[in-house]
C-alpha cells in the first residue's frame, strides 16, 4: 500500500510541475505585450494676436491748394483694419494717423506745410469733423497725430475687420501765403491694441 | 528705517515693475501704411484798382489837364522765382486812336499821359508804347519788378497819375468824352 501511495503522490507532484511549466511557456506566448505606466504630454496652442491695416484705395491724395481757404483731397483714403485679439488682454483697438515731422507734413523746395494745416475726418470714427493732425497720442510724434477711431474689444468683436474712409484736407485759412510750388508728404497710419 | 520697511519698499518696487512690464507687453502695434499727399499751390497774379477807378478831367485846350484823382492799383502775386523773372504792370487802351470818345470825336492815346512815381514812369508819358500787353502804340509800362525768393509773394500798391495833355492837339470839340484805361500785369 505504501508503494501505491508513494506512486500516487509522485504522479501528483509531476502533474503539478508540468502545470507550472505549462503556465511558464504558454502564458508569455499568449500575452506578449508589456504595458508601462501612463505619462501625459500636455498640448498647448496659442493663437497669436494679430493686428494689421491695409489701404485698399486712396493711398495717394492730391490737393490743389487755396490760399486762405481749405482744399479737399482728390479722394478719401479707405483704411481696412483687421484684428484677432484676446478680449481678456486687449481693451480696445485704436487707429492713428501721424506725420513723422509735424512741422513739415508736406515739404516743398523752399517751404514746408505744417501738420497744423492738415486736417482729417473719419465720419465712422472719432473725428467726425475735420480736425488737424496736432494731437499727441501713443503713436506718432508729439503734436503730430490724430486719433481716427477707438473700438472697445469684447467677445463679440474680438475677431473683426472694418473699413473706414479718411477724408483729408489742407486748410490754409489761418496760414501765411504758401509759395507757389508742389508739396509732398506722407501720412502714416498705424493701429494699436491695448 | 528698519528691515521690514526696506523689504516692503523693495516688494513695492518689484510689483510696480512687474505691472509696468505687463502693460508694455500688452500693447500690440500694427504695421504702418502710408498715404502719400501731393499738393500744389498755383502761381497767382492779380491786379485791382482799390480807389480812383473813375477819373474826371476838365479838358484845357492846348494844355494839360490832370485827373481829379490818382487810381491806386494793387498788384499781388505768388510766383515761383525759378519760373518767373519779373512782374510788369501795363496800362493800355484797346483802341489807341480813340482812347476817349464822345461818339463823334476821338481823343487818341497820344494825348493821354500817365505817371507812376513808384514805378517805371517817373514823369508823365503818353500811352503810345508797344508792349507785350495791349495793342501797338497804345500802352504804357507802369512798373517792372524782378521776382526773387524775397518777393515771390508780394502785394504792392502804386498810384497812377493821369492827365490829358492837349498841348499838341487840335482843338477838341466841346463835349463829354469817355474812355477805358485797361490795367494788366504780366509775369514772365
Amino acid at each position: 500500500m505504501d508503494g501505491i501511495e508513494r506512486l500516487v503522490r509522485s504522479v501528483r507532484t509531476l502533474g503539478l510541475a508540468l502545470g507550472v511549466l505549462a503556465l511558464l511557456f504558454v502564458a508569455p506566448s499568449a500575452g506578449a505585450q508589456f504595458l508601462s505606466g501612463l505619462t501625459n504630454v500636455t498640448l498647448n496652442a496659442t493663437t497669436i494676436t494679430s493686428l494689421s491695416i491695409v489701404i485698399p484705395s486712396g493711398s495717394s491724395v492730391n490737393f490743389i491748394l487755396l490760399q486762405g481757404a481749405p482744399a479737399n483731397g482728390s479722394t478719401a483714403a479707405a483704411i481696412t483694419t483687421s484684428w484677432n485679439v484676446n478680449p481678456g488682454k486687449t481693451g480696445a483697438i485704436s487707429l492713428y494717423g501721424y506725420f513723422s515731422t509735424p512741422s513739415a507734413a508736406l515739404a516743398g523746395s523752399i517751404y514746408n506745410i505744417a501738420s497744423t494745416y492738415v486736417e482729417g475726418r473719419m465720419t465712422t470714427g472719432s473725428p467726425v469733423a475735420y480736425t488737424p493732425f496736432t494731437q499727441t497720442n501713443p503713436v506718432g510724434p508729439a503734436g503730430g497725430s490724430l486719433l481716427l477711431f477707438s473700438e472697445t474689444i469684447t467677445g463679440a468683436n474680438k475677431n473683426k475687420t472694418r473699413t473706414d474712409n479718411l477724408d483729408v484736407r489742407i486748410n490754409l485759412t489761418t496760414s501765411p501765403a504758401v509759395p507757389a510750388g508742389t508739396y509732398t508728404g506722407t501720412l502714416r497710419i498705424q493701429a494699436r491694441a491695448l | 528705517m528698519n528691515l521690514r520697511t526696506i523689504v516692503r519698499g523693495a516688494l513695492a518696487v518689484c510689483v510696480a515693475g512687474f505691472c509696468a512690464a505687463s502693460a508694455a507687453e500688452a500693447q500690440t502695434l500694427s504695421n504702418i501704411s502710408n498715404i502719400t499727399l501731393n499738393a500744389s499751390a498755383a502761381q497767382t497774379l492779380t491786379v485791382s484798382v482799390t480807389s480812383g477807378s473813375t477819373v474826371n478831367f476838365t479838358l484845357a485846350q492846348g494844355a494839360a489837364a490832370a485827373g481829379d484823382v490818382s487810381p491806386a492799383i494793387s498788384t499781388s502775386w505768388n510766383l515761383n522765382p525759378g519760373l518767373t523773372g519779373a512782374v510788369s504792370l501795363f496800362g493800355y487802351f484797346s483802341t489807341p486812336s480813340a482812347a476817349l470818345t464822345d461818339g463823334t470825336y476821338d481823343i487818341a492815346s497820344t494825348y493821354v499821359e500817365g505817371r507812376m512815381t513808384t514805378g517805371a514812369v517817373a514823369t508823365y508819358t503818353a500811352f503810345t508804347q508797344t508792349n507785350a500787353v495791349g495793342p501797338a502804340n497804345g500802352s504804357l509800362l507802369l512798373f517792372t519788378e524782378a521776382v526773387t525768393g524775397v518777393n515771390k509773394i508780394k502785394t504792392r500798391s502804386d498810384n497812377l497819375d493821369l492827365r490829358i495833355n492837349l498841348a499838341a492837339s487840335p482843338t477838341v470839340p466841346a463835349s463829354a468824352y469817355t474812355g477805358t484805361l485797361r490795367i494788366q500785369a504780366r509775369a514772365l
